[in-house]
């Protein structure tokens, strides 16, 4: 695939949740910004999904690429983070076509032949439906608070909105491929509007940015999420939720491959 | 009757015409020369390919899972404990035996993903004897110990990855239960062997890391390769670690020779030793040709003398006999004489060898999957060819012998020495 | 006149010391000339073995494609191209190229598709020829044919279905499921564990990729140099289209076919180093047993000069005559080898630095394959007899009747 040479997503973006943003709980009194804690509170926010939380909803995904641009509609299930469903319903040439996650398995079902395929090994550095996402992505397991060190700053003005920044280094042992991530948290309601992803050599490689907050069900979240490759100027892909439900009558047998064709 | 022994006579005869003896026995000599000298060649250069593919590959015998052969993967493993490690070595020709895992990863950077397969190697235990490719370890160095987080990338790979010395890589792979993990290294040195195969798409990783990593129990591995010092031996010993092995852990382990592990590879051996092998056969029928030739015109011309031994009494038993005995003599001085001839240039050879790139002009040396044949031809003949071919002279110039000996036997006195 | 006719019966005098002489003689070339064949044949087989099967003489691509291989990075123009090529006498397949993920039953590996105009391609490689099981594909095939260690992995034998997932030139998810028509033998490194050949068509309705093609493979019409032909192949390109012999794509089987030309440069040394001691003995033989009957022809008058022109004579006969038989006897051996040759097969599949081997060797023979030979042999018969030759003439008569 022509995507297999793009750069890695970050590994925060499947903690967030690629196929369900996890929206941030109504929480316990945060810790003030003085107190130590503060960072992994935070970062806890980011990374924690409602665990155990289901949803079901609709996708829009768009890729602009050098060669192209895409548009697609999906439908979506989550069940926690071990979960996932997604679906096309647009475009109608691949309508049908879906991807299942079920723990650290992969499986892609190909509506126009009907065959699933399982995404194994060296295929796992392949775009996800087409995206800049990669199918490691949705399967790799980073805990932010876990694997870096933290110390919060005060961020850039994002959409006219003050903003905490954290700056996280990685532990010398964490298996992670970034040389330092920034993570921007507004200072309002400490929801996060922006990740920033460097290499090694401390180079921006990647961003994502986290817009339209709204309050669904109890939840809020960032319907409108764009990721932004920095070392290909135009190229980004773009996903937006306008429909969704939490809470739904969901149970892991729903994940399943037979699932995949019935649908 | 009476009178010198046949042998005796038979030795006088051939000194009385010094100058055919002299003619025939200077071909007998070079003849060996040659013999020896191109099949010197063609056993040290198998020997030394051999040696290649063994450090290649898994050694000349390789310790695996009985269906790993067919289709490699992780969860087909050997236990390779302690214990069994020194047994194997314990094994009379068993130069070295070293554990290894392989298998395929995918590799990770901020700048791309990228698949590879990896070897996963104790650095106490290798060497460039039992791994080829650390010859062409460019930059930096190999791993501390088997517990270290260093990687060691092929150059295309690391260019690839967009990395350098001391910078992250992140390894996944599926590991024995399916599951899929990584692990974190750090470029701890870069390969660099010229062939684009192995440059990128070829990476090494300390042991026991992976071992955890992949939830395999200590002394887990995919392949145990043993090296011995006489790659003649691999089948046998093949076979008896195997029996060895069989009663240790079952029969899901198989001890193969390197020629079962790597089909390919004693392929394009068996192909030039064929190659030489034919040359050897060419050089030893042009011998055998100058031989009888010489032989057979140094009898034929003698038929007076013999007309004349056969008047004064002598039987065509004894006649048959004594050239016969003149063939054996020849071939005798003819060994010695091989033998003096060929003992210098075969020493030179041995050691210093001689170097075919000067002669052909070229500059890089032949390459096999990336590991470089040296230029440089040594000799080092095989103690049975050698008594092959001295015992092929001896049978050539007996050979060469006999139906001039048969003539001797018939010759008629009053028309032998009716002709002048 | 009278001197040859003496040669001539001398010669056939003593026929049984003269058959000998010649019989060792005619081996020693026989010998020469078919090593030669058979190793000339060895290198043209190697050389014959790599471009064949998959490189062809020369290839064409887009700039800076080998370096970066991309689905976008096709080459202008390509049908004008194919066909300029065709009209200066060349021939030519054009190739596209693409990466993607292909699946079994129950495995997926990383595929390389290759798509292949099926006629032009068959002159061009000889792929269609190194068919295991199955067979290749057809004009407007829909199948697919995949190299042996891909099968292998994804457990897909003739008859099976491969399904491929790749990502198309609009962005789409390109897959589809195709039959398995065929699998191949070893050919090379590359095609062996990743190899898809598929037609045109369905290349450019999967990937959506209407026109463009990423290589053109291309053989010099027969008898043009190859230097020669890869520059004029290159000024019959569109811009910005990369024209390279196979030398300058794969420098390091360059560098080794030259290292076995040396190799058998060295062997061939050997080789008639040992026939020119044969040659040496039996000159030998044949002057120095016939010392006595020299030295009384030197008694009755014969001159230096004159034993000399006899000697020479003679051997020029037995010489002349050894060739004959040498020739006679080489010709049919030759060609049998150069037609059947020695099969090797029984090594099984074999292969050399990622490209695959036919195990049978044959014989190159052209005229030099004879020529060569005959006149060494003169030049080593010459050296050999000139020392005995010279004894032989300035012998003292007493002293050579004497012996």
């Amino acid at each position: 695939m022509t995507l297999c040479t793009r750069r890695i997503a970050m590994g925060a973006l499947c903690a967030l949740g690629l196929t369900m943003q996890r929206p941030a709980l109504a929480w316990a009194a945060p810790p003030s910004p003085e107190d130590p804690d503060f960072a992994a509170y935070l970062l806890d926010r980011v990374d924690d999904l409602a665990r155990g939380d289901s949803s079901h909803g609709k996708m829009q995904m768009f890729v602009k690429t050098e060669r192209w641009e895409r548009s697609m509609t999906m439908e979506v299930w989550s069940l926690g983070q071990d979960y996932s469903l997604v679906r096309i319903l647009e475009p109608k040439k691949e309508r049908g076509t879906a991807t299942l996650k079920s723990h650290k398995d992969l499986f892609t079902y190909l509506s126009k032949t009907g065959r699933t395929i399982k995404i194994s090994g060296a295929s796992m550095g392949g775009s996800w439906m087409g995206s800049h996402f990669t199918n490691d992505d949705l399967v790799k397991d980073t805990r932010l608070s876990r694997d870096f060190d933290t110390v919060v700053k005060d961020g850039p003005k994002i959409e006219g909105e003050a903003t905490w920044a954290l700056v996280l280094t990685p532990k010398r042992k964490a298996v992670v491929v970034w040389g330092r991530i920034d993570v921007m948290v507004r200072k309002s309601d400490l929801l996060p509007v922006g990740q920033l992803f460097y290499s090694e050599d401390q180079k921006p490689v990647r961003k994502m940015e986290f817009h339209d907050f709204k309050t669904v069900d109890g939840h809020e979240l960032a319907t409108r999420i764009r990721m932004t490759p920095l070392d290909k100027p135009g190229e980004y892909t773009e996903v937006r939720y306008p429909e969704i439900d939490f809470g739904v009558d969901l149970t892991p047998e729903f994940f399943s491959v037979a699932q995949l064709k019935a649908l | 009757m009476p009178g010198p022994r046949l042998p005796t006579l038979a030795w006088r005869n051939i000194w009385r015409n010094r100058r055919r003896t002299l003619i025939t026995l200077v071909g007998i000599a070079f003849g060996t020369l040659l013999a020896v000298l191109s099949t010197g060649i063609g056993d040290s250069s198998y020997a030394e390919m051999i040696d290649y593919a063994a450090r290649l590959g898994g050694g000349h015998v390789v310790v695996q899972h009985a269906d790993y052969q067919k289709l490699p993967a992780l969860n087909k493993t050997v236990a390779a404990s302690e214990d069994l490690l020194q047994r194997v070595a314990a094994h009379p020709d068993v130069r070295a035996v070293v554990p290894r895992i392989r298998g395929g990863a995918m590799l990770a950077t901020s700048s791309n993903n990228v698949g590879s397969g990896f070897i996963g190697i104790d650095p106490a235990l290798e060497s460039n004897q039992t791994l080829g490719l650390l010859d062409a370890l460019a930059e930096g160095e190999m791993f501390a110990t088997a517990d270290d987080e260093g990687i060691i990338l092929g150059r295309a790979l690391a260019e690839n990855l967009d990395v350098g010395l001391g910078k992250k890589v992140v390894y996944t792979l599926t590991n024995k239960d399916g599951e899929i993990v990584s692990g974190l290294s750090r470029v701890s040195g870069i390969l660099d062997t010229g062939a684009a195969e192995v440059d990128s798409g070829i990476c090494l990783l300390p042991l026991r890391t992976l071992q955890q990593l992949l939830g395999y129990a200590p002394g887990e591995v995919t392949q145990i390769a043993v090296f011995l010092d006489n790659h003649r031996d691999a089948t046998e010993i093949a076979h008896q670690i195997g029996a060895d092995l069989q009663g240790q852990l079952g029969s899901v382990v198989t001890a193969l020779p390197w020629d079962e592990a790597m089909p390919d590879l004693a392929g394009f051996v068996t192909m030039k030793v064929t190659g030489s092998l034919i040359m050897q056969l060419i050089i030893t029928l042009l011998i055998t040709a100058g031989i009888f030739n010489t032989l057979f015109v140094s009898v034929m011309e003698r038929m007076r003398e013999l007309g004349i031994l056969a008047a004064i009494g002598f039987t065509s038993r004894q006649l048959f006999a004594l050239v016969v005995w003149e063939s054996l003599w020849i071939a005798c001085c003819g060994i010695v004489a091989g033998v003096l001839l060929t003992a210098w240039p075969y020493y030179y050879l041995a050691t210093t060898g001689f170097d075919t790139a000067a002669m052909t002009g070229t500059q890089a040396g032949t390459q096999v999957s990336g590991i470089t044949m040296s230029q440089v031809l040594y000799v080092e003949i095989y103690p049975d060819h050698a008594a092959v071919i001295g015992v092929a002279i001896v049978l050539a110039t007996l050979l060469a012998g006999i139906y001039p000996a048969y003539r001797a036997g018939r010759v008629s006195p009053v028309e032998a020495i009716r002709t002048v | 006149m009278d001197d040859l006719k003496l040669a001539w019966r001398n010669v056939w005098r003593n026929t049984r010391r003269s058959i000998v002489t010649i019989a060792a003689t005619a081996l020693a070339l026989f010998v020469m000339i078919v090593y030669s064949g058979l190793v000339v044949g060895y290198i043209d087989g190697l050389q014959r073995n790599i471009l064949d099967m998959e490189i062809g003489e020369i290839q064409a691509h887009e700039a800076g494609y080998r370096e970066k291989p991309s689905l976008y990075s096709a080459i202008g123009d390509a049908p004008g191209f194919v066909a300029a090529l065709e009209g200066a006498g060349f021939r030519a397949s054009p190739r596209l190229l693409a990466t993607g993920l292909g699946a079994g039953p129950d495995n997926s590996a990383g595929i390389q598709l290759i798509a292949i105009d099926v006629e032009r391609d068959a002159k061009v490689v000889e792929v269609s020829q190194h068919v295991s099981r199955g067979a290749w594909l057809q004009t407007a095939d829909t199948g697919v044919v995949l190299g042996w260690r891909l099968a292998e992995t994804l457990n897909l034998g003739v008859g099976g279905e491969l399904v491929v997932l790749s990502q198309g030139a609009d962005g789409s998810m390109a897959n589809e499921v195709y039959p398995v028509r065929g699998v191949l033998r070893g050919i090379s490194d590359g095609i062996d564990r990743a190899g898809v050949f598929m037609t045109h068509a369905s290349f450019r309705e999967l990937m959506v990729f209407p026109e463009g093609s990423h290589q053109i493979v291309i053989r010099a019409p027969a008898g043009m140099e190859l230097s020669e032909a890869t520059r004029r192949a290159a000024s019959l390109a569109p811009q910005g289209t990369e024209v390279a012999s196979w030398k300058q794509l794969k420098p390091m089987l360059a560098s080794m076919l030259d290292g076995a030309r040396g190799a058998t440069q060295v062997m061939a040394f050997v080789v008639y180093f040992a026939v020119g001691i044969v040659i040496l003995n039996a000159m030998l033989m044949a002057v120095f047993e016939r010392i006595r009957e020299l030295g009384v022809l030197k008694a009755i008058g014969f001159s230096p000069a004159g034993i000399l022109r006899l000697i020479v004579l003679e051997t020029g006969i037995q010489t002349a005559v050894a060739i004959a038989v040498g020739i006679v006897l080489a010709i049919p051996t030759n060609l049998y080898m150069s037609r059947v040759g020695l099969d090797l097969s029984v090594l099984g599949n074999m292969s050399l630095m990622g490209v695959a081997w036919d195990p049978i060797w044959r014989s190159s023979v052209t005229s030099s394959t004879y020529v060569t030979p005959t006149v060494s042999l003169l030049v080593i018969v010459a050296l050999a007899v000139t020392y005995p030759a010279l004894r032989a003439a300035w012998i003292r008569p007493l002293d050579a009747i004497r012996d």
